[in-house]
Formats: C-alpha cells, sequence, structure tokens
C-alpha cells in the first residue's frame, strides 16, 4: 500500500516525466532548425553534438544534404541514433538520388539491430551503400567515432565513453583531413556480410 | 619653358559633378536589388549564425530540470531572430524609396537649376545609401546585443564548449596513426 507521500511523489515524478518529453521534443525541434541554418550558411562554426538525439538529427541533415558521399566510422551503428525513423528515411532517400553513396566503416562484428539494420539489409546489392569492418584490432577498440559529409560537413566525437562530441557544418580542410584518414582505414577493412533475416512466420 | 597651370575651382561646377555621381549612386541603389539584398544578407547571416549557435547549444544532464525554462528563452532568442529579419526587410524597401526621391530630386535640382540656390545642402542627397548602411549596422548589433542578453540567462546551464575543433581531431588522427604504426610494428616481430 503506498502512503500519502509515496503516492504524491509519484505523481510529481510522472509530472517532471512529462514535461521533460514535451520540452525533449521542443529542443530537438529547435537543434534541427539551427542545423539546417548553419548547413545552409555554410557556418564553420563548431556546435555540440554529444546527446544521442541531436546525433540522429545530424546524421538525418547529412543524409539529406549530401551530394557526393556520406562516410561514417563507428562502433556498431548505435540504435539509438541510427534507429530513428527519420534517419532510416532520410539514408533511403539519400540513396534514392543516385548520386550519393554511403560509406560505413563499424569497429564491431555486426550492427547494433533495429531499424538501420533493416535499411542495410534491404540495400545490401545496392553498390552505393559499402559496409565494412576495420581490420586492425587497435583500431577496433579506438574511443575515435567521427562522420563526414561530402567535403564539407563533420561530426567528431573524441571519446564515445565520455560522450562528447562536436560538429561543423562547413570545414573543407578538417573534413579533408579525416577523409583520407578515414580513405586508408576502409581500403584496410573488410566487407561485412549483412545476414538476411527471414521474415516472421505467423503460427 | 614654364608653362602655368590654373586651376580654376568653379564651385558651381563641382556641385553639378556632385549631384551627377549621386544622381548615379541613388538610381543604382534603387534600381539594384541584388546591391540592396547583399548588404541586407551580410548582417542577417551574422545574426542568423549566432542565432542558430545559440540555439544548438546542448543542455547539461544535470541540469535537465531547467530545460523548460532553456527552451523558452531559446525561442525568445529565435524570435528576435524573425523581428531582426522583418525590420531589416522594412528598412530596406524604406531605404529603396529613399534613394528613388533622391535622384529624382537630383534631376530636380539639375533641370530647375536649382543648384546654386540649394547651395552646399545638395548634400543631403547622398545620404541614402550611408544611411541605410548605418541603420542596418544598428540594427544589426541592437538585437545581437538583445540575443546575447538572453543567452546569458541560460549559459550555466548550458554544456560549455571546450573543444579546439582542429588541435581535437589532429590529436585524434595522429592518435589512430601511432595506433596502426604499432599494429604494424607488432605484425613484423611475429
Amino acid at each position: 500500500m503506498l502512503t500519502s507521500e509515496q503516492h504524491a511523489a509519484g505523481k510529481e515524478h510522472m509530472k517532471i516525466e512529462f514535461v521533460s518529453s514535451a520540452d525533449a521534443v521542443l529542443d530537438e525541434t529547435n537543434y534541427r532548425e539551427a542545423v539546417e541554418t548553419l548547413m545552409r550558411l555554410r557556418s564553420d562554426k563548431a556546435i555540440g553534438n554529444s546527446l544521442p538525439s541531436h546525433a540522429a538529427i545530424l546524421f538525418e541533415a547529412f543524409f539529406r544534404n549530401a551530394q557526393g558521399r556520406v562516410r561514417i566510422f563507428c562502433q556498431n551503428l548505435n540504435n539509438h541514433v541510427f534507429g530513428i525513423n527519420g534517419v532510416v528515411e532520410s539514408a533511403t532517400i539519400a540513396l534514392n538520388r543516385k548520386n550519393v553513396g554511403i560509406d560505413i566503416l563499424i569497429q564491431d562484428a555486426t550492427p547494433d539491430s533495429g531499424p538501420f539494420l533493416k535499411f542495410l539489409q534491404e540495400n545490401r546489392t545496392n553498390p552505393l551503400l559499402r559496409l565494412r569492418r576495420v581490420d586492425k584490432e587497435t583500431t577496433r577498440s579506438a574511443p575515435i567515432n567521427f562522420s563526414i559529409m561530402d567535403n564539407e560537413a563533420l561530426r567528431y566525437e573524441k571519446d564515445r565513453e565520455k560522450v562528447k562530441a562536436f560538429a561543423i557544418m562547413f570545414a573543407p580542410n578538417l573534413a579533408g583531413l579525416l577523409i583520407e584518414k578515414y580513405e586508408k582505414m576502409f581500403a584496410a577493412s573488410t566487407p561485412l556480410q549483412i545476414p538476411i533475416i527471414e521474415p516472421d512466420v505467423a503460427i | 619653358m614654364v608653362v602655368p597651370i590654373f586651376i580654376v575651382h568653379d564651385r558651381s561646377a563641382a556641385r553639378i559633378t556632385f549631384i551627377e555621381i549621386t544622381f548615379g549612386l541613388n538610381l543604382a541603389f534603387a534600381t539594384y536589388e541584388k546591391f540592396r539584398a547583399y548588404i541586407k544578407d551580410i548582417f542577417d547571416t551574422n545574426l542568423d549564425e549566432y542565432i542558430a549557435q545559440s540555439i544548438a547549444s546542448e543542455t547539461e544532464k544535470s541540469k535537465i530540470e531547467h530545460q523548460s525554462r532553456i527552451n523558452a528563452l531559446k525561442n525568445e532568442i529565435k524570435a528576435i531572430g524573425t523581428k531582426h529579419m522583418n525590420e531589416q526587410l522594412e528598412l530596406n524597401g524604406f531605404m529603396k524609396i529613399l534613394a528613388m526621391v533622391a535622384s529624382a530630386s537630383c534631376l530636380g535640382v539639375l533641370c530647375f537649376d536649382l543648384v546654386d540656390l540649394c547651395g552646399d545642402q545638395i548634400a543631403f542627397l547622398i545620404s541614402p545609401f550611408p544611411l541605410y548602411v548605418l541603420l542596418s549596422m544598428f540594427c544589426f548589433w541592437f538585437y545581437r546585443y538583445k540575443a546575447s542578453r538572453i543567452k546569458k540567462q541560460y549559459v550555466d546551464f548550458i554544456k560549455k564548449f571546450e573543444s579546439d575543433p582542429p588541435s581535437d581531431i589532429k590529436k585524434g588522427l595522429e592518435s589512430l596513426d601511432a595506433q596502426d604504426n604499432y599494429d604494424e610494428d607488432n605484425t613484423e616481430d611475429t
């Protein structure tokens, strides 16, 4: 049996959760607008991009605005970021544009299961989508993660354990440095076979 | 042989030249939309970038309970951006009309031979262009100041941006290279 104090505390907790989810939506809307504005202005100012929801918004913007290639180097395509519907949709749109390619280099043996893995399975024969795993053991355990859109925008995470990342919408020089390293790592990596998941059989 | 050169300073001729230049400048200012838009864009872009950067700041996890207040303040900053944009548009339209009036006045002064009558007051006819630049600057700085005042209210609750992107990236890539070299050395040993 709940005491009146516990009951009140529970109500308060529910209220906070409700308020914070509404605020989170507003925060994401604002963040999305800000990213789009900075991308439109080709801004060279760095912005924080540590939260998974913010990272998802950024990847969405990368896929939507890419003119050439989006390169991603990460641990396992975390479902909290890549599993968001908007990211999967924009990645699909990017591949449908025909002139846009997506290169993914992961550190783990398999990508995180979720909607993005499904997207990878659906596009496993698409030559515009390349998924590989780094070969070197030390690179597999490296804390750095980064992504580059075309030769312009980038997201850089110094240490994924500390969850501190930043993004710049227009930094050709820095993007060039990252692309150079990425291509070296990509060349020294093995293509990853994505297992086909059989459709659920109704019992 | 020395040829004496006399420079006759004809004040009326100088004024007429001034009027002609002023007429051309005002007409160009009133006619070329792109030119006015270029000046407007300089200030718009700067404020837009500042506002977007302010809005993109992330709240510290430990201070997430302030999120609703921070969101409200971010919305206020957004509203400032919209207000600035509208006022710049109005200013742009107003200055276009003023430049048209000024160029028509230049023609009037020349047609009715009012140069001597107006005297040095004709200097005012060139005012729309510098006035536009000055007012645009003032408008930009005013709204930028207002936005920064609002940002100050939530700056304690957001993550301080401590990174230096170029050096962070270079260090990160160097550490990856070092790991690669370590791998290669070990492979050679084995």
